[in-house]
C-alpha cells in the first residue's frame, strides 16, 4: 500500500511569510538608507554641477556661495565635512576600536575617532570610521560613509577638533580585508587621516580605506 | 715519510674544515637546540643593556610589563625578525618546530601601538636567539660566534645631569642669561639639547651652552632635555634651574603658564600612571598654585607644579596646564601648556565592523527570491485551477 506524504497546509505560507519578512526587513534597514543617501547625493550633485547652487531655493533666489572651506558646516566644534560627497556630521573622539559596544554606541551619534590615534594637528595618523550600512534603526548614521567610495584624490576633507579646523586632501583609496591593520603601522611623511568603512555597502566582507594628508 | 704525509693530511684537513672567520665554540644548548646568539655575545648586541629578561636555562625571557616579543624564522639564523608575535610579559622558545630559529627580544616598554612601532635599538634590554635543531635529528653542533659564557654588553646609560646659569642671573630686564647643560651617554656624544627657558620660549641646539634674552622680570624655571646617541630625549630633576631677572620700576604685571611637560607615562598601555610638570611665572609676586586638567574630566592642583594621574582607559588625551598668578587669576591652556597624551589600547587585530553582516544580506536576498517565487507559483497554480474549473463549468452547461 502506497502512502503519500503531503505538506502541512501552513508550511508554504509560513515559509513565504518568513522569507518575505526577512527580505523586507533588509530592504527597510539596509537598502532604504543607502538609497536615501545615494538619492540625496545625486540631488545635491545635480544642483551643484548643473545649476551651481547648493539648495533648490537657489534656482529662484540669488545665492551666495558660502560653502568654501567648510564655512557652512554644522559641526564646527567636533565634526567632519567632506564637500565632495556632502558629508557634514559630528565626530566622537576617543572611541575604543577594540570595544564593539563602545563604538557601536558612538556610531549611532556620528563618526568615530579611534582612541590612541592622533588628534587633528597632532602630527600622526588619525583613524576615523563609520557605517556604510547597518541593519539598525538609526535614521541618520547607518550609511553615513556609504559614499566614501566616490571620493577621489584631491578631494577636500575638513575636520574640526575642539573648535579648530584642520584641512586635509584625499591622496589614495584602498580596499582591504577586515583583519588587515598594517596601515596603522605605516610611516607617513606628514600628518595623515584614514577614513574607514565596510565594503561593499550592505556587507561587512571588506574594508574601504581613504587616506588624506594635512595641507 | 708516512708520518709526514699523515701530518700533512691532518693539518690540511683542519684547514679545510675550519671556517675562515669563525672559531669553534662549545654551543650553549637548551632542549633539542642551541643558542645561535645571545645578548652580550657581540654578534648583535649593540645598544642592548643585557641587564634583565632572558634566562638561557629556561629558554625564556620575561619582563615586568608586556614588553617581550617573539619572532620565528626558517633555518638556522643568528638574527630573526619574521613572524612577530604580540607583546607579552613572558615568551618562551617552547613549541618551536625543528629547523626553525626563534628570537625573543625584551624591550623597556611595549613598542607596538595603534599607529606604529615606535621603539628603537636603545629600547631593547635583552634578547636570545635559539635554533630548534635539525629535523633529521643530526647533531646541532655549532660553529658560531656565541661564547660559552656571554659577557654582558656594557650597560649603555644616558642621563641629563645638570643645567646651570653661568651668567646673567639677577640682571635687570632685558637680561641676557647664559645656560650650561651637562649630560652623559656611554654610547656616544649628546647630539642635541632642547632648552625651555621658563618664559614660554624654547630653543634646540647641538651646543651644551646657550644664551637667552628675558624681556619679562621674575623667577623662571628653566629645563633642558638631552638627546642621547639612541635618539631618546631625556631630562631629570637636576636638569632644571631657576633664573631670576630683576624688574624695571615701570614694568606692568605679567604672568603666564610657561610649559607643561609629560615626564613619564606617554605612549604606555592602560592602566598607566603619568607624571606631569607645570611651570609658570609672575613678575609681581610669583605663582601661587598650579593646576592640570588631565583631559579625562579630572583636574588637580598643587603648589610645586608636579602632578600624577592614573589613566585606566586607553585614549588620546589633551592635557592643559594652568597657573594661579599673584592677582588670583588662573591662566594657561596656551600652546606651550597643552600636550597630547597617548594611552594605548591593546593592539588592534581587526578593523571595526561598520557594515551590515554579509550573511544577513545573502539570507535576505535568498529569502526574497524564495518568497516571491513561492507567491508567484502559488498564484499561478491557483489561476490554473480557477481556469480549469471555469472551463469544466462552461462545457457542462
Amino acid at each position: 500500500m502506497k502512502t503519500h506524504r503531503t505538506a502541512h497546509p501552513f508550511m508554504i505560507p509560513t515559509i513565504i511569510a518568513v522569507s518575505l519578512s526577512v527580505f523586507f526587513l533588509w530592504l527597510l534597514t539596509v537598502v532604504v538608507p543607502i538609497a536615501f543617501v545615494e538619492l540625496n547625493y545625486q540631488y545635491h550633485k545635480i544642483l551643484a554641477d548643473f545649476f551651481s547652487v547648493s539648495d533648490i531655493r537657489g534656482l529662484i533666489i540669488p545665492q551666495f556661495r558660502l560653502d568654501l572651506k567648510g564655512a557652512t558646516s554644522k559641526y564646527t566644534v567636533n565634526g567632519i565635512t567632506i564637500p565632495a560627497i556632502f558629508v557634514d556630521e559630528p565626530v566622537i573622539y576617543n572611541v575604543d576600536p577594540n570595544n564593539a559596544s563602545a563604538y557601536t554606541a558612538a556610531l549611532k551619534i556620528g563618526i568615530a575617532h579611534a582612541s590612541g590615534t592622533s588628534f587633528p594637528g597632532g602630527g600622526g595618523l588619525g583613524y576615523y570610521f563609520a557605517h556604510s550600512s547597518t541593519p539598525a534603526f538609526v535614521v541618520q548614521y547607518n550609511a553615513v560613509f556609504y559614499l566614501l567610495g566616490k571620493l577621489n584624490a584631491g578631494d577636500e576633507i575638513f575636520i574640526w577638533h575642539e573648535g579648530s579646523r584642520y584641512d586635509y586632501r584625499v591622496t589614495s583609496k584602498e580596499i582591504t580585508t577586515p583583519s588587515d591593520v598594517s596601515f596603522l603601522k605605516r610611516m607617513f611623511a606628514s600628518e595623515t587621516i584614514v577614513l574607514q568603512t565596510c565594503w561593499p555597502p550592505g556587507t561587512s566582507a571588506e574594508r574601504l580605506l581613504v587616506f588624506a594628508t594635512k595641507e | 715519510m708516512k708520518k709526514l704525509v699523515l701530518t700533512f693530511l691532518f693539518v690540511f684537513g683542519l684547514f679545510f674544515y675550519l671556517p675562515q672567520s669563525n672559531v669553534i665554540f662549545a654551543a650553549i644548548g637548551y632542549g633539542s637546540g642551541i643558542y645561535t646568539n645571545l645578548c652580550g655575545s657581540g654578534t648583535n648586541g649593540q645598544g642592548d643593556t643585557c641587564t634583565k629578561g632572558c634566562d638561557t636555562t629556561q629558554g625564556a625571557c620575561t619582563s615586568t610589563g608586556p614588553f617581550v616579543v617573539k619572532y620565528s624564522c626558517d633555518g638556522k639564523q643568528v638574527s630573526c625578525k619574521n613572524n612577530v608575535s604580540h607583546f607579552d610579559t613572558t615568551q618562551t622558545v617552547a613549541g618551536a618546530a625543528c629547523g626553525t630559529t626563534t628570537e625573543i627580544d625584551v624591550y623597556k616598554k611595549s613598542c607596538q601601538t595603534l599607529f606604529g612601532w615606535f621603539c628603537n635599538d636603545g629600547d631593547r634590554v635583552d634578547y636570545l636567539t635559539w635554533y630548534a635543531g635539525d629535523c633529521n635529528g643530526s647533531s646541532t653542533s655549532y660553529m658560531g660566534s656565541v661564547p660559552t659564557t656571554p659577557t654582558p654588553a656594557p650597560a649603555e646609560q644616558s642621563s641629563c645631569t645638570s643645567l646651570s646659569v653661568t651668567k646673567g642671573n639677577n640682571s635687570l630686564i632685558p637680561a641676557t642669561v647664559s645656560f650650561a647643560a651637562q649630560g652623559t651617554d656611554s654610547a656616544g656624544p649628546i647630539s642635541d639639547y632642547l632648552y625651555y627657558f621658563g618664559d614660554g620660549q624654547e630653543a634646540e641646539s647641538p651646543s651644551n651652552t646657550i644664551d637667552h634674552r628675558f624681556d619679562i622680570s621674575g623667577s623662571f624655571t628653566a629645563k633642558v632635555f638631552i638627546k642621547d646617541a639612541a635618539g631618546n630625549w631625556k631630562s631629570s630633576s637636576t636638569c632644571e634651574t631657576t633664573v631670576s631677572v630683576s624688574a624695571s620700576p615701570l614694568e606692568t604685571q605679567k604672568s603666564a603658564c610657561s610649559n607643561l611637560f609629560i615626564l613619564s607615562g606617554n605612549y604606555t598601555q592602560a592602566p598607566s600612571t603619568v607624571t606631569f610638570r607645570v611651570t609658570g611665572y609672575d613678575n609681581k609676586g610669583g605663582i601661587k598654585q598650579y593646576k592640570v586638567d588631565f583631559g579625562n574630566g579630572q583636574t588637580q592642583e598643587s603648589t610645586n607644579g608636579l602632578f600624577s594621574s592614573t589613566y585606566n582607559t586607553a585614549g588620546t588625551y589633551t592635557i592643559h596646564g594652568y597657573v594661579l598668578d599673584s592677582q588670583n587669576i588662573w591662566t594657561g591652556a596656551n600652546d606651550t601648556c597643552t600636550r597630547t597624551l597617548y594611552i594605548e589600547t591593546q593592539s588592534l587585530t581587526s578593523q571595526p565592523n561598520t557594515g551590515s553582516p554579509t550573511w544577513f544580506t545573502i539570507v535576505a536576498i535568498v529569502g526574497g527570491i524564495t518568497g516571491i517565487s513561492l507567491v508567484l507559483s502559488g498564484s499561478l497554480s491557483t489561476q490554473k485551477v480557477v481556469r480549469k474549473r471555469t472551463h469544466k463549468k462552461s462545457r457542462s452547461s
